[in-house]
């Protein structure tokens, strides 16, 4: 190698670019990802402004407008008591969105945490861990539920926290799995040589190695946040009655005879379930593929 | 290379053990234990490569990790520049750490493939507080430059880069906080052919340019030659022979040793054809189960009672103190 072409590549790229700027414009550059972010601004967007947006209340009855056919009126039709669908649809939104989001950020926490101790410690510390996750993955969940919201109240608030609180055992063991095998790499010890100490270990070399696979455990986990709202919001734990979320409009319409001929009540609040589900599930997608300098963008 | 002076001692191994418990039932009960390094001494003087050579299992690997106190020891003491390592704690071994490297065997996953070059070579500057950012910068080119790289490579990943230019950006990091003592675990056995001879001669070139000390841990006993200024042979835990380079490879002592190096194939087509390879009867034993008395003894063709019943010592046979040999076997006089 000469020192006059060495010289000159140095020159070219001497402007050292940070590894988020690169992850930044890698994700940008996503096509998939792009489209799940509009999407899920979109989304995020009609849900906040929805008021602006429409001239109904999502709650008022309307006992003259009973399970309309969508019109101009009402684009998407009205329910069973005569409420705007898509009225429903944007301020449900609110709910479901954060349900979402709170619960799979609480899950996210516990689990990234506790799973990492365990997969990165072993041991005895693990074992511990790993049959306190077991301690709460046998939990019967809806048992729980109905205790808290017996306790505490219904709420959207305690079910936000109750899901988050019952479904991180899933990540733990993911971030286990992930971290017991990467901790063998040579690069672990190589830090460990150096004298990197454990933490820095855990979340500089380890924990980025095990970005994807967290991302996608996060879109299953705001998938799955969104139905459990659904379900609980049925049983009446959840989200109270007039107050609409994806979930418990699609239980709304849960009769053979609406199923049949009205379409226009669960299908659009089905359809939105699975548009912010997908739109997430690309941004993960994207996040993973940005993060990873492998991939060629 | 330098004939060996046998100057300062810079680290010094003492009965060291390695022990893997093995451990069965639902209690975990210990059942066991994998003698992977038993009881090995020896020292490593400043400048010079020692050279560990056996074959796989043998417990080199090990050895080097439990020097580097990257493996816990199970008995007997590691001194660097006097200090027991042994007993200290993480914390206490950090500040050590920047004058004991190491270099890895896998150059593929001895990289952390989400980071860049630049951070990886880096690391070790960070870690020890070594200068500022910017100074840390330019230290990472020189570096770079040192091994033979591209200093342009800094935004660069370890995916980017072939196994033997990988093992240059190993070596850079192990050099990065101007450590004294280097272990190389098989630097070079991941390695092309064709790029061992690059790796290991960059090796050479940098031990006289920078003052190192190596302990070059190999199955290869042509590369080890090279490289060496003395060699020490391990069979099962156990160090068998322990001399200069010269002496360990023309005048093997061991019967292990001996076996060994006929192994080694020579460049002359008339010499090649005069050599005689001692075949070797039998497996390794279990290092869980090493056989009573000398540990070589069921595949050595000199066994007699003796080696069954008593574990020969490592001692010194010919030479003052200058040309230090030593060799563990009962009957090294008569294989002179």
């Amino acid at each position: 190698m000469t020192t006059a072409a060495a010289s000159t590549i140095v020159l070219a790229t001497s402007k050292p670019e940070s590894l988020w700027t690169k992850a930044r414009r890698r994700f940008f550059r996503h096509k998939l990802a792009m489209f799940g972010l509009v999407t899920l601004f979109l989304l995020i967007f009609v849900s906040v402004a929805a008021p602006l947006l429409t001239p109904y209340s999502p709650i008022t009855l309307d006992l003259r407008a009973m399970r309309k056919a969508p019109t101009a009126l009402h684009w998407l039709g009205t329910d069973g008591t005569g409420r705007d669908v898509l009225t429903r649809i944007f301020y449900a939104g609110r709910i479901s969105l954060s349900v979402g989001l709170v619960s799979v950020s609480i899950s996210m926490l516990i689990g990234i945490i506790i799973g990492s101790i365990a997969g990165y410690k072993g041991g005895k510390v693990d074992m511990f861990l790993m049959r306190l996750t077991d301690m709460f993955m046998t939990f019967p969940s809806l048992v729980i539920i109905i205790t808290v919201a017996a306790a505490m109240g219904p709420s959207v608030y305690n079910a936000m926290l109750v899901i988050g609180l019952l479904t991180w055992p899933s990540i733990a063991r993911l971030v286990r799995g992930q971290f017991l095998t990467l901790r063998e790499q040579q690069f672990v010890r190589a830090a460990r040589s150096i004298g990197v100490s454990d933490w820095e270990i855990i979340f500089k070399h380890i924990f980025p190695n095990t970005i994807s696979s967290i991302a996608v455990a996060v879109t299953f986990g705001v998938a799955n946040a969104i139905l459990l709202e659904a379900s609980l919001s049925f049983l009446g734990l959840g989200v109270q009655a007039p107050t609409p979320s994806w979930g418990n409009m699609l239980r709304d319409a849960q009769s053979l005879n609406i199923l049949e001929d009205m379409p226009w009540m669960w299908l659009p609040p089905g359809l939105m379930i699975g548009l912010a589900v997908l739109s997430i599930n690309f941004i993960g997608d994207g996040l993973r593929d940005a993060l990873d300098p492998r991939s060629i963008l | 290379m330098t004939a060996p002076m046998p100057s300062k001692t810079l680290v010094e191994v003492k009965n060291l053990k390695v022990h893997f418990p093995i451990r069965r039932g639902l209690l975990r009960k210990q059942v066991g234990a994998v003698r992977a390094v038993d009881d090995i001494s020896f020292d490593v003087y400043e400048g010079e490569t020692l050279g560990l050579v056996g074959e796989s299992g043998c417990g080199k690997s090990t050895t080097g990790l439990a020097v580097l106190k990257l493996l816990e020891a199970t008995a007997g003491e590691v001194r660097f520049r006097g200090q027991d390592l042994t007993h200290l704690s993480e914390a206490q071994m950090r500040p050590l750490r920047r004058h004991m490297m190491m270099v890895f065997q896998d150059p593929y996953s001895s990289l952390n493939p989400r980071m860049t070059v630049g951070n990886i070579i880096g690391e070790p500057l960070g870690v020890h507080a070594v200068g500022a950012a910017a100074e840390r910068a330019e230290r990472v080119q020189e570096l770079l430059r040192l091994v033979g790289l591209n200093p342009a490579f800094i935004n660069r990943y370890p995916h980017e880069f072939s196994g033997g230019q990988r093992q240059r950006i190993g070596l850079a990091r192990a050099l990065a906080t101007n450590p004294a003592f280097i272990v190389a675990d098989e630097p070079i056995s991941a390695l092309d052919v064709s790029i061992q001879a690059q790796v290991v001669n960059l090796m050479s070139d940098l031990k006289s340019q920078l003052g190192l000390t190596y302990l070059f841990i190999s199955h290869d006993l042509s590369m080890v030659r090279f490289i060496s200024d003395r060699v020490a042979v391990m069979y099962l835990g156990k160090m068998v022979e322990l001399g200069s380079r010269d002496a360990v490879f023309e005048r093997p002592l061991h019967p292990y040793t001996r076996a060994l190096m006929s192994a080694v194939p020579v460049a002359n087509p008339r010499l090649e054809r005069q050599r005689r390879r001692i075949i070797l009867e039998g497996d390794v034993p279990s290092p869980a189960k090493p056989p009573a008395g000398c540990r070589f003894h069921p595949r050595c063709a000199f066994a007699t009672d003796i080696c069954r019943q008593e574990e020969p010592a490592l001692r010194e046979l010919e030479g003052g103190a200058v040309a230090s040999h030593r060799v563990a076997c009962h009957h090294a006089e008569k294989l002179l």
